[in-house]
């Protein structure tokens, strides 16, 4: 439909707020003179009877006063079931005749009844949701949809506070929301949560918690849209003609992308982002909704791709998945050797001849970084370090640094000052 | 859309009130008492500045209505002090019932500010005022008595009465 047809008296109806609807209309209607001075002082009077009336309904008759705070309270809640039920009328003029022949407590029960369709509506798409058993590392994500938008629904008052948004939804969409209240806010909040849900599903759930896993290795307890991470990495993937069902990009493949945005102004970059994301979306057969919501990422998206490009960070918009060195990370995350185990370790490291087939063994057998840094501490002579690192492999010298890394803390590298001589010398070694 | 208020004809509430103070003068001119077109406009502007003092919001006629009509027949009310006592009395409204938490109704305080003010103040506003709703309302607020009981209240007045007896 036309926003801007003669129905709505060239007013365009997309620039309303959502939140405030009646009022925005209001203002609309005393900017233009769409209404006389008498009709509107017709509309005040009753809505000042529909105010006295909820203050009295909400004080049990008890008081004809309350403190301003809770009158605005009550106030909104009214303007925002006014406005729930406006908003189902499609065109301004219609909108106009209700305002000047209905009164507000007809349109404020006609709002209650919008705003209870709505919030059945909404608790529909939660236990949709929340059926869903694939479960993504995010735990804002669980914790939004199983106890978050629960209590939201426990504690949302549809008459006093049909406005607030009681409970606490801590995970991000991937369009970030304005403008919405109430339980529409959690409608609308919900209904896309749904729609990046089914654009993920298309994605096996291995890859996708692998991305995770790269982008960050406390990424789970992070506020991060999983639906961008996803999108960002098929998008690469689709620059480069791989395989984007898989999410994996190297660091060869950044230096490949580099090479192929470098020297492209930033249209041009937005033109084959664009053209990246319409295939994408077109190999993933997406509908036109879950297209067009996709498509409003492209503007930002080229934002922070360009800027990287020309900073040549592009491990910082695109996630580098480096499949083996996920696993040995894991790998050296198991459990320490028992005493008894770890002693007849050493004696057996010990009657090896050459430093080669201690590496050997420890690579073999060693499964805690615990043990690899004891071992290296007391099995070998600091002499030996220079040599035993080339052996150990760019893998283990990456989860040692990073031991280093995490026992400085805040300190940085170059003025932490390591406590054992391996420590020293590795950070020395350059790999 | 900061101000809530602002579809809310605030000018036209006040008339409204102007109306329903001038209507309760048919039943007080009964009792002697009577206000003037001045003295109704002083009591709408008085309410208005003590609303706001308060940091509350009245809507319909208000309670000026409720307590003109309460202590119309009070014997210490009279024509002479009756617009300074209204004021007063209306302030006094306004404090307590945000000082009792609004854990009590219109009705019940004005009714409790009436028993007060006949039976143990004996038409001081300021004793009434400094003493007896502030014990009540310090009630309220430490729940040190049952004052949710509708009747509490003639507890103390039992003890104000007996306290009178023994003294004189």
């Amino acid at each position: 439909m036309n926003s801007l047809s003669k129905s709505n008296l060239g007013i365009d109806m997309n620039t309303l707020n959502q939140g405030y609807y009646f009022q925005s209309i209001l203002q609309e209607v005393a900017n233009n003179h769409l209404m006389t001075p008498e009709q509107i002082e017709k509309l005040q009077f009753s809505l000042l009877d529909l105010m006295a009336k909820e203050v009295e309904r909400y004080t049990n008759g008890e008081s004809s006063s309350v403190p301003i705070e809770k009158a605005q309270e009550l106030l909104q809640s009214i303007t925002y079931l006014i406005g729930a039920y406006l908003k189902t009328i499609p065109d301004l003029q219609t909108i106009l005749e209700q305002l000047r022949n209905e009164t507000m407590s007809v349109l404020f029960y006609r709002g209650l009844d919008v705003t209870a369709k709505n919030k059945k509506e909404a608790m529909l798409v939660m236990e949709q949701l929340q059926r869903n058993d694939r479960k993504l590392a995010s735990i804002a994500y669980q914790d939004s949809i199983f106890e978050g938008i629960v209590k939201f629904f426990h504690d949302y008052n549809i008459e006093y506070g049909s406005h607030d948004i009681p409970g606490s939804i801590d995970y991000p969409l991937l369009v970030p929301m304005e403008e919405y209240l109430g339980v529409e806010f959690i409608l609308r909040y919900l209904s896309l949560l749904c729609m990046e849900d089914s654009i993920l599903n298309k994605f096996e759930a291995d890859p996708i918690n692998r991305l995770i896993h790269c982008f960050d290795r406390e990424a789970e307890h992070m506020l991060i849209n999983l639906c961008e991470l996803v999108l960002i990495n098929a998008i690469g993937c689709v620059m480069l003609k791989k395989d984007y069902t898989v999410l994996t990009l190297t660091k060869s493949d950044l230096v490949e992308l580099q090479n192929i945005l470098s020297g492209r102004n930033k249209e041009e970059v937005r033109s084959l982002l664009k053209e990246s994301l319409s295939q994408l979306m077109e190999e993933l057969e997406l509908n036109e909704e879950q297209s067009s919501y996709l498509r409003v990422t492209i503007p930002e998206l080229t934002e922070r791709l360009w800027n990287n490009v020309n900073l040549k960070t592009l491990e910082r918009f695109f996630i580098v998945v480096d499949h083996d060195w996920v696993i040995l990370e894991e790998f050296y995350e198991g459990s320490p050797m028992e005493d008894d185990k770890l002693r007849e370790f050493i004696l057996l490291l010990n009657q090896q001849a050459t430093l080669a087939a201690k590496v050997t063994l420890i690579l073999e057998q060693v499964r805690s970084i615990i043990d690899l840094t004891l071992l290296l501490e007391e099995c070998f002579y600091p002499e030996e370090y220079a040599k035993i690192y080339p052996l150990l492999g760019e893998e283990e010298i990456k989860v040692l640094k990073k031991s280093i890394l995490l026992e400085a803390g805040s300190i940085s590298l170059e003025d932490y000052e390591p406590q054992t001589e391996w420590q020293k010398q590795l950070l020395l070694y350059d790999c | 859309m900061n101000n809530q208020f602002m579809f809310l004809p605030v000018m036209l509430m006040n008339q409204q009130t102007v109306t329903i103070i001038r209507d309760c003068n048919d039943y007080t001119s009964r009792f002697g008492l009577k206000l003037s077109e001045q003295e109704i406009l002083e009591l709408v502007e008085n309410r208005k500045m003590v609303l706001e003092e308060t940091g509350r919001i009245e809507f319909g006629g208000g309670i000026i209505q409720k307590l003109i009509m309460e202590f119309a027949d009070s014997v210490y009310v009279n024509q002479q002090d009756y617009v300074e006592i209204l004021n007063e009395l209306q302030e006094c409204f306004y404090y307590f019932k945000k000082e009792s938490l609004e854990e009590i109704s219109d009705d019940e305080l004005i009714g409790l500010m009436k028993l007060y003010y006949d039976e143990v103040c004996h038409g001081s506003i300021e004793f009434l005022r400094s003493s007896m709703l502030e014990n009540y309302c310090r009630d309220i607020r430490y729940r040190t008595k049952d004052y949710q009981k509708v009747n509490g209240y003639e507890d103390d007045y039992t003890d104000f009465l007996d306290w009178d007896e023994k003294k004189y």
